[in-house]
């Protein structure tokens, strides 16, 4: 499970998430959602460990993340990355299969395997001799899915998967992510649509730079969280809300018991 | 005598306090270091012609190596696709490298040598007068070089002040303000070419590149405003000729590197003094 | 003939320059081309304080001086890039500018003093003819030490250097693996600073690297050819430093160098520069002779008065046009066929823009006029399906046919 404590995070003087506090069991499916500047990829980037908090903390298997670190696979934002890099396709997602004591310049018959499992399971696999920066966004994106799927960790964090990706690229990376979510493994990811989030998750953190609310979809995915989360007008959202009501994330205004 | 020297070094002193501002601010630092560098074929060529070491052919064919290096990269860098720290490397030690081998193949036509080239003469600079017997012979060429290069730039700045001011921070801006970044770009480098082939000549490369690099970064580091980064840039590099020059003739060092080393040791003692915690970082930066 | 002292030079400067240039490729791949120009200009001062303090050129006291002042020089890069404002490339001039500053100041002191300086004078430049056979031991241990470690370590390289976060999650030690590096390259410039001089060897440590990455994204085709490259800029430079002593082998090396990757930088096609330059006239031509037909297409004849335009003659040429008795100019039958062509996609692209995407009619020309000349004929071909081939476009005039 995932333990988040008194966390307040920022970068130098400013505070971009205050006080988060939320415990939600593995496996599953879980959404950071909110706002823009509420501190999504903030908390993201502490699960990590790349950021480190003021105050607060955060464990992951009942321990800390830094212990944890091999378990966890990361797809990165789009734009962090040289695209003139002499690295193709295959190499970004063989990359995937890295272990420390792994010598030698060659990957082994099974990585390579498995590499190539994934590669095609984001459907890329007529690129793999292709040197990146050929690549558009979304086929970029697709990438970087199945090298952190390679590493086959127990929990995979994503960072906007779908920002700025072209609708097929979108759709096929969704389908991988309910698959990779039935073997059995767990998702955090940090997600702009909530259309698209009332049905992919099982678990949401609403976050306005605090807490709104944290945990499984039916309990927290009601009208008067999400007004907190974005202040919006009570009709938009009802006629959002109304639209949503056949799906599984049944909405109320009270959570149910 | 010594005024001469001074003077000279001043002069180049403002040079670089506007030209090394710019370029900083502008992340071209290195850029610096790569003209200064791609200068010796110029002005090994240029001797050739002249005969001397301080004719207009030597400044005109130096500067002009010097400038095209600059665009070099750039063209590399923009049309070849190689990265813009590889291909700055390239170009500079290249050229570098050719006027090595220029230098050491046309022997005893060149008076030149590596260690003019680095240390420069700046303690030769009072005797270096022109041969024509005319008003020109009240001071030394190397000061008039300074002289004329420094007018170019003091026009510069009178005529450009507020566009050199948006392009030093904002290129990008620049476009939308209706500035033409390329053009001043392009004026920066030509002018900076000038200043570092005139200041070669009493300074060697060396001391030029340092007085271009580290008195900027030092007003920097104090400095909140502009005007004062610049001014600032100005004192420390006079600072640094006063005592390096004093320091070199008490301990007989070369004046060239005695210079470096003391504006070195200002803007160590500012960093220190000016110390901040960057914001968060645990990981390197991937570029 | 090929005397032993000339094999000696040859072999020197070779296993000098397949060191660096093998040591070169995880720097030039983490974008730290420049630092390792300034390591190779801070070495300096610590090989002439070496000489100083131990009154000789060789031996161990170079390298840990080296080593050490190498390694304190990336310290004050590091630390004042962190802790100050300055930028990462001002960090790094200002460190090369001082270190070396301070080397000169030394060795101007040394040679004012009368110590004997052997052959530090080529410290800076360079000097293949100097070197002992103990030298060429140490390079050679080094060079297959660094083979080795190479060979092991490879994909650590490729990992750390694209992707540093990933490459610290998937358990690799970043800061102990950049502290390694930094160290092993102080010692490589420390060991051929001799051969290639402070200011030179930073050009042999990036060079085959960035030569190997233009020629091809693969990172076996990038290796060998940064090897090979150097080894040949290297076998030149011997042969020639040998024969005349006096040049400096640094500058031999790098010339040659420059020599090798400089016309494929120019000429390589479709990456080189001048094959970019001559790719983009051709297009600008193609572009210009388009709207010229267009033109030709919409009026009824030019006057001789243009005689003389390039578009005019290029197009002559290839019997799209031709001049009357008159000297008006006019299309040939090919030429109108070819300008309706145009003209199809010029008003299809409208129709689209109007009807699909509800651009008013007055605002469709401008971007019309770019697009005639991108659209493809699969592009074209669709575009009349998509929009049900439409006979004419927004503003009525007729969309030829396709023929």
């Amino acid at each position: 499970m995932i333990e988040v404590h008194n966390l307040t995070a920022g970068y130098g003087k400013r505070t971009a998430l205050w006080n988060i506090d939320f415990s939600i069991h593995f496996p599953a499916f879980i959404g950071i959602i909110g706002p823009n500047g509420s501190g999504k990829s903030t908390l993201l980037k502490t699960i990590l460990g790349e950021l480190i908090p003021f105050t607060g903390s955060i464990s992951l298997f009942g321990k800390p993340i830094s212990e944890v670190k091999h378990r966890l696979a990361y797809v990165p934002q789009i734009n962090s990355v040289d695209w003139n890099f002499p690295i193709r396709v295959m190499d970004v997602v063989l990359m995937g299969r890295f272990r420390p004591n792994s010598w030698g310049p060659f990957y082994s018959k099974s990585d390579r395997e498995k590499a190539a499992f994934y590669l095609n399971a984001v459907g890329m696999s007529e690129f793999s001799k292709r040197q990146i920066g050929e690549l558009s966004g979304g086929q970029r994106q697709r990438v970087f899915l199945a090298r952190a799927l390679a590493r086959e960790a127990d929990v995979l964090l994503l960072d906007e998967p779908l920002a700025g990706v072209d609708a097929g690229s979108g759709e096929r990376i969704l389908s991988v992510l309910s698959d990779y979510q039935q073997q059995g493994r767990s998702i955090v990811m940090v997600h702009h649509d909530l259309l698209t989030a009332s049905t992919l998750f099982d678990h949401l953190v609403l976050m306005q730079t605090r807490l709104v609310a944290a945990g499984p979809i039916q309990q927290v995915f009601t009208l008067s969280n999400l007004q907190t989360t974005y202040g919006t007008d009570v009709s938009i959202l009802s006629d959002m809300i109304h639209k949503l009501g056949q799906t599984p994330g049944n909405l109320s205004d009270h959570p149910k018991p | 005598m010594t005024f001469l020297i001074l003077a000279t070094a001043g002069l180049l002193a403002f040079q670089a306090a506007l030209g090394g501002s710019f370029l900083l601010l502008r992340r071209s630092a290195m850029l610096t270091d790569a003209m200064a560098h791609s200068v010796l074929p110029g002005l090994v060529i240029g001797y050739l012609f002249s005969g001397s070491r301080s004719g207009p052919e030597v400044i005109l064919f130096a500067a002009a190596s010097s400038f095209f290096s600059a665009y070099l990269i750039d063209y590399l860098n923009k049309f070849a696709g190689i990265w813009f720290e590889a291909s700055t490397g390239f170009v500079f030690t290249s050229l570098f490298a050719i006027g090595i081998v220029l230098i050491t193949t046309l022997g005893g036509n060149v008076d030149l040598d590596a260690d003019c080239v680095l240390y420069g003469e700046l303690l030769y600079v009072p005797f270096r007068y022109s041969s024509t017997h005319s008003w020109y012979d009240a001071l030394p060429l190397p000061l008039w070089n300074q002289i004329w290069v420094g007018l170019a730039w003091a026009l510069f700045l009178f005529f450009r002040w507020k566009q050199l001011k948006t392009w030093a921070f904002d290129a990008e801006f620049c476009r939308h303000a209706g500035i033409s970044d390329h053009v001043i770009r392009r004026l920066v480098l030509a002018l900076t070419s000038m200043s570092i082939v005139v200041g070669f000549d009493a300074f060697g490369a060396i001391l030029v590149v340092g007085f271009f690099i580290l008195p900027a970064a030092t007003a920097w580091l104090i400095s909140r405003t502009w005007h004062a980064m610049i001014l600032i840039s100005l004192l420390v590099g006079l600072g640094s000729t006063g005592l390096g020059y004093s320091l070199a003739l008490f301990f007989d060092w070369e004046p060239g590197p005695s210079i470096v080393s003391v504006a070195g040791l200002f803007f160590l003692a500012a960093a220190f003094a000016f110390r901040q915690n960057r914001a968060n970082s645990t990981f390197r930066p991937t570029h | 003939m090929i005397s032993t002292q000339l094999l000696w030079i040859i072999a020197g400067c070779v296993l000098a320059a397949y060191l660096l240039a093998l040591s070169g490729i995880p720097t030039y791949l983490r974008r730290e081309a420049l630092t390792g120009d300034a390591l190779s200009h801070a070495i300096f001062p610590g090989v002439v304080l070496a000489v100083w303090i131990s009154g000789s050129n060789a031996g161990w006291p170079t390298y840990v001086s080296g080593m050490l002042v190498g390694s304190l020089a990336l310290f004050l890069i590091q630390t004042i890039h962190q802790k100050t404002r300055i930028p990462k490339d001002g960090a790094t001039g200002i460190v090369l500018i001082v270190f070396f500053s301070a080397g000169l100041l030394l060795l101007g002191r040394l040679q004012r003093s009368g110590v004997p300086l052997g052959g530090i004078q080529h410290v800076l430049l360079g000097k293949a003819a100097t070197l002992l056979p103990a030298d060429l031991g140490i390079l050679g241990i080094l060079a297959i030490l660094g083979s080795l470690l190479f060979f092991v370590f490879q994909k650590w390289v490729w990992l750390e250097a694209f992707d540093a976060k990933f490459a610290q999650h998937s358990g690799l030690p970043t800061f102990a693996y950049s502290f390694v590096l930094n160290t092993w390259t102080a010692l490589v410039l420390t060991a051929t600073i001799q051969i290639l001089g402070a200011v030179l060897s930073a050009a042999m440590l990036l060079t085959p690297a960035a030569l190997g990455h233009f020629l091809s994204p693969n990172p076996k085709i990038l290796i060998r050819t940064a090897l090979l490259s150097a080894i040949a800029a290297a076998v030149f430079a011997g042969f020639i430093s040998a024969s005349i002593p006096a040049m400096s082998t640094g500058a031999l090396m790098v010339i040659m160098l420059f020599f090798l990757s400089f016309p494929f930088f120019l000429l390589y096609p479709e990456k080189g520069i001048l094959m970019k330059w001559i790719a983009r006239k051709k297009e600008a031509r193609r572009w210009s002779d388009e709207n010229t037909l267009k033109f030709l297409f919409n009026s009824t004849g030019i006057r001789s008065a243009i005689q003389n335009n390039p578009s005019l003659r290029r197009l002559s040429n290839k019997k799209l046009v031709h001049q009357n008795n008159q000297g008006e100019w006019h299309l040939t039958q090919t030429g109108i066929k070819n300008a309706e062509r145009i003209v199809r996609k010029h008003r299809l692209w409208e129709t689209f823009l109007h009807q699909r995407l509800l651009v008013p009619e007055d605002h469709v020309h401008e971007n019309a006029e770019l697009m005639e000349h991108l659209l493809d004929d699969e592009a074209e071909e669709r575009l009349a399906q998509e929009l049900n081939h439409p006979s004419s476009d927004p503003h009525l005039s007729p969309i030829p046919p396709r023929k």
